[in-house]
C-alpha cells in the first residue's frame, strides 16, 4: 500500500528581499485510502507542500517518498514519468486549457502517457460521466460553469487513476451547491489505494478529513545585505 | 494531443491568426513577385531571341554582344559572312534605343532589318514590314494598325502589332526596315549592330567574331545585373520578414499560453511535445500564408509594369520555404515554452 511520508520538509524562497520559510521541519504522514487536509491561510505554505508532492517543486531540505519512491531524487525522465502516472492535481483556478473541449482537457494527461487516442477517448468519457458530465464533453471551459469546470479538473487529475491525488483550494471559485459535489466526490476518491491531500482553507472540508494538518507560522528574515 | 492541442489553439485565436496569415501571405506574395520579375527578365530576352530565330551572331570584334554591347561595323561585312561555309543565310541587323512620340515620349527599342533570315516574332495583328515607312509594334506602346509613329522625328506607318513585345525589362520593341533603322540609329551611315546568322559558320571572317544565342541572351541581361541582385537581396529580407511576423505571433502566443504550458508540464507532458506543439502552429500558419500568397502572386504578377513571369519552381519551392519559416519562427517561441515552470499552474487565476 503506497503511503507517504514526509520528513523533515523545508522550504524556502525569497520575495520582497526576504527569505521566507513557509515550511521548516514538517513531518507528515499519510496511509493510502486517506484524505489529508492541509489547512491554514493564504501564504502559510499548504501550495508549496503540494508542489513538492507533486515533484514540481523542490525542497531546500528534508525527504518525501510515496511507497517506495523517493520523490525528492527523481530528475529529468523519472520525474516526467511520477507526474504522470502517480500524481494527480485539481489546480485552484481550475487551469483548464480553454481552447480544448471538457473530453479534451480529460485527455491531456493520457496522451502524454502515450494512450491511443480511442482508449483515452473513452477513458475520459468514463470519467466524465463518473462526474456527471456526460452531457458537457464537448463543451469548452468557457461554457462550463464554476462548479463543472472543477469536476472536469478531477476529471482530468484522475485520468491515469493516479494514487496520489492533489488538490489546492478546490472549492475556492465554487458556491454553496457546487462545494458539496466536489466534497462528496473527494471523499469517494479517498479509498483504496489512494491518498488524497487537499489544500484549503475552508473549514467545511474538516468533517471528512481522515487527517487535518495546520500549517500557519511562516517564518520571515530579512536577507543579509552584501 | 499536442497537434490537436495545436489545431485547437490556433482556431481559439483565429482572428489574430488570419491577420498573421494575411500579413505572411503578403510579404510571400511580393517574394513571389519579385522571383517573377527576377525570372521575368530572363522570360523576356530569351523570347525575343526565340522570336528572332538566328542560330549564331557575328558582332564586331571587341564588342560584347549584338545589341547593348555592340560596336557597329559596315553593312559590307555580310558578303564575307554569306560566302562562309556552314552558313544557310544572313542578315544584317541595327539594334538602338530611342523615343517614340512627341508630347509624352516613350523609350522603345528598336529593331532594324532586311526581313531575310531575321523575323520578328508571330504578327499577332496586321503584317511584317514590308517597305521603308512601315513600322510593326508592341502592343504595349498602345498604338493601332494604320497610327502614325513620330520615331526621332521621322513618320511611320504601323501596319503590325506583336503582342507585349519587349525587351530590356519591360521596354516595348519596334521593328522597321535596315534602311530606316540605320537613318534613325546611325544618322544614315551604313552601319549594322551585328549579322544575324541562320547555320553553323566554319570559320570567322576577319574583324568580326561569332557569339551563340547563350551570349548575347547575356548581352541583353548585362544592365540588369544590379537590379537582378537588388532584387534577390530584397527577396532574401523578405524571407526574414516573414519568419518574424510568424515568429512574433507565435511568441505572443506562447507568453498567452504559459499557464496551459504550465499545466502541460504538471500533468506529466514532455518540454518536447509542447515545443512540437509550437512548431506546428508556426508551420501550419506558414503554409496556409504560403497558399494564399501564391493565389495574391499569380493575381498581383501581371499588373506589374515590368514582365513577371513567376517559375513553377517557386511554386513548388514555397511550402518547402514556409516550413523552414515556421519552424525558425516557433524559435521565438521555442526557448520561452521551455523555460516555463510548471509551478505556474498552481497559480490562482
Amino acid at each position: 500500500m503506497p503511503d507517504l511520508d514526509i520528513r523533515q520538509l523545508t522550504i524556502e524562497y525569497t520575495a520582497a528581499g526576504h527569505a521566507v520559510r513557509p515550511l521548516d521541519r514538517l513531518d507528515l504522514q499519510a496511509c493510502a485510502g486517506s484524505l489529508t487536509i492541509l489547512l491554514g491561510p493564504s501564504g502559510c505554505g499548504k501550495t508549496s507542500l503540494l508542489s513538492s508532492l507533486g515533484g514540481i517543486l523542490t525542497p531546500q531540505h528534508g525527504r518525501i517518498r510515496f511507497g517506495d519512491v523517493d520523490v525528492t531524487a527523481l530528475e529529468g525522465r523519472a520525474l516526467v514519468e511520477y507526474r504522470r502516472r502517480t500524481v494527480g492535481i485539481v489546480f485552484q483556478a481550475f487551469n483548464l486549457v480553454p481552447s480544448l473541449s471538457a473530453l479534451e482537457n480529460v485527455m491531456v494527461p493520457m496522451r502524454a502517457a502515450r494512450m491511443s487516442r480511442r482508449a483515452a477517448v473513452a477513458r475520459a468519457r468514463a470519467l466524465l460521466d463518473q462526474v456527471d458530465l456526460a452531457g458537457r464533453a464537448h463543451h469548452r471551459p468557457g461554457q462550463l460553469s464554476g462548479g463543472q469546470q472543477q469536476r472536469v479538473a478531477l476529471a482530468r487529475a484522475l485520468a491515469l487513476d493516479p494514487p496520489l491525488l492533489l488538490a489546492d483550494e478546490p472549492t475556492a471559485h465554487l458556491d454553496n451547491l457546487q462545494v458539496e459535489e466536489i466534497l462528496a466526490l473527494l471523499r469517494q476518491l479517498a479509498r483504496g489505494e489512494r491518498v488524497v491531500v487537499v489544500a484549503t482553507h475552508d473549514q467545511r472540508l474538516l468533517s471528512l478529513a481522515d487527517q487535518v494538518v495546520e500549517l500557519g507560522v511562516v517564518e520571515l528574515r530579512a536577507l543579509a545585505s552584501g | 494531443m499536442m497537434v490537436r492541442s495545436a489545431f485547437r489553439d490556433l482556431q481559439w485565436r483565429r482572428r489574430r491568426i488570419v491577420f498573421a496569415v494575411f500579413g505572411t501571405s503578403l510579404v510571400f506574395a511580393i517574394t513571389l513577385v519579385l522571383t517573377g520579375l527576377s525570372n521575368g527578365f530572363d522570360v523576356e530576352a530569351q523570347r525575343l531571341l526565340d522570336g528572332l530565330h538566328a542560330d549564331t551572331w557575328a558582332v564586331q570584334n571587341g564588342a560584347a554582344g549584338p545589341f547593348l554591347g555592340q560596336m557597329p561595323f559596315q553593312a559590307a561585312a555580310l558578303d564575307g559572312m554569306l560566302a562562309v561555309d556552314g552558313v544557310r543565310d544572313a542578315t544584317p541587323m541595327v539594334f538602338g534605343r530611342k523615343s517614340v512620340g512627341r508630347k509624352s515620349p516613350k523609350e522603345v527599342n528598336i529593331f532594324g532589318a532586311t526581313g531575310r533570315g531575321l523575323r520578328t516574332p508571330r504578327v499577332d495583328e496586321g503584317r511584317p514590314v514590308a517597305a521603308r515607312g512601315e513600322i510593326v509594334v508592341s502592343s504595349a506602346l498602345g498604338y493601332g494598325l494604320g497610327d502614325e509613329v513620330i520615331l526621332s522625328g521621322k513618320r511611320f506607318e504601323v501596319v503590325g502589332r506583336v503582342d507585349a513585345w519587349t525587351a530590356v525589362a519591360g521596354v516595348p520593341i519596334v521593328m522597321v526596315s535596315l534602311e530606316d533603322a540605320q537613318e534613325v540609329v546611325f544618322a544614315g551611315m551604313p552601319l549594322v549592330s551585328a549579322i544575324a546568322v541562320h547555320g553553323h559558320p566554319h570559320v570567322t571572317p576577319d574583324g568580326l567574331k561569332l557569339i551563340d544565342n547563350a551570349q548575347a541572351k547575356a548581352d541583353l541581361l548585362r544592365p540588369l545585373g544590379n537590379g537582378k541582385s537588388a532584387i534577390s537581396m530584397v527577396a532574401s529580407l523578405l524571407w526574414i520578414v516573414a519568419a518574424a511576423i510568424v515568429g512574433s505571433v507565435i511568441y505572443v502566443s506562447t507568453l498567452e499560453r504559459a499557464r496551459d504550458f504550465a499545466v502541460f508540464k504538471a500533468t506529466g507532458t514532455s518540454s518536447l511535445s509542447i515545443v512540437g506543439d509550437l512548431a506546428v502552429q508556426a508551420v501550419v500558419i506558414s503554409i496556409a500564408a504560403a497558399a494564399v500568397g501564391a493565389i495574391v502572386a499569380t493575381v498581383m504578377g501581371p499588373k506589374f509594369p515590368l514582365p513577371c513571369v513567376v517559375p513553377g519552381s517557386a511554386y513548388v519551392l514555397l511550402p518547402v520555404a514556409a516550413v523552414l519559416v515556421g519552424v525558425v519562427a516557433s524559435g521565438f517561441g521555442l526557448r520561452r515554452a521551455v523555460t516555463i515552470d510548471p509551478a505556474l499552474a498552481f497559480g490562482s487565476a
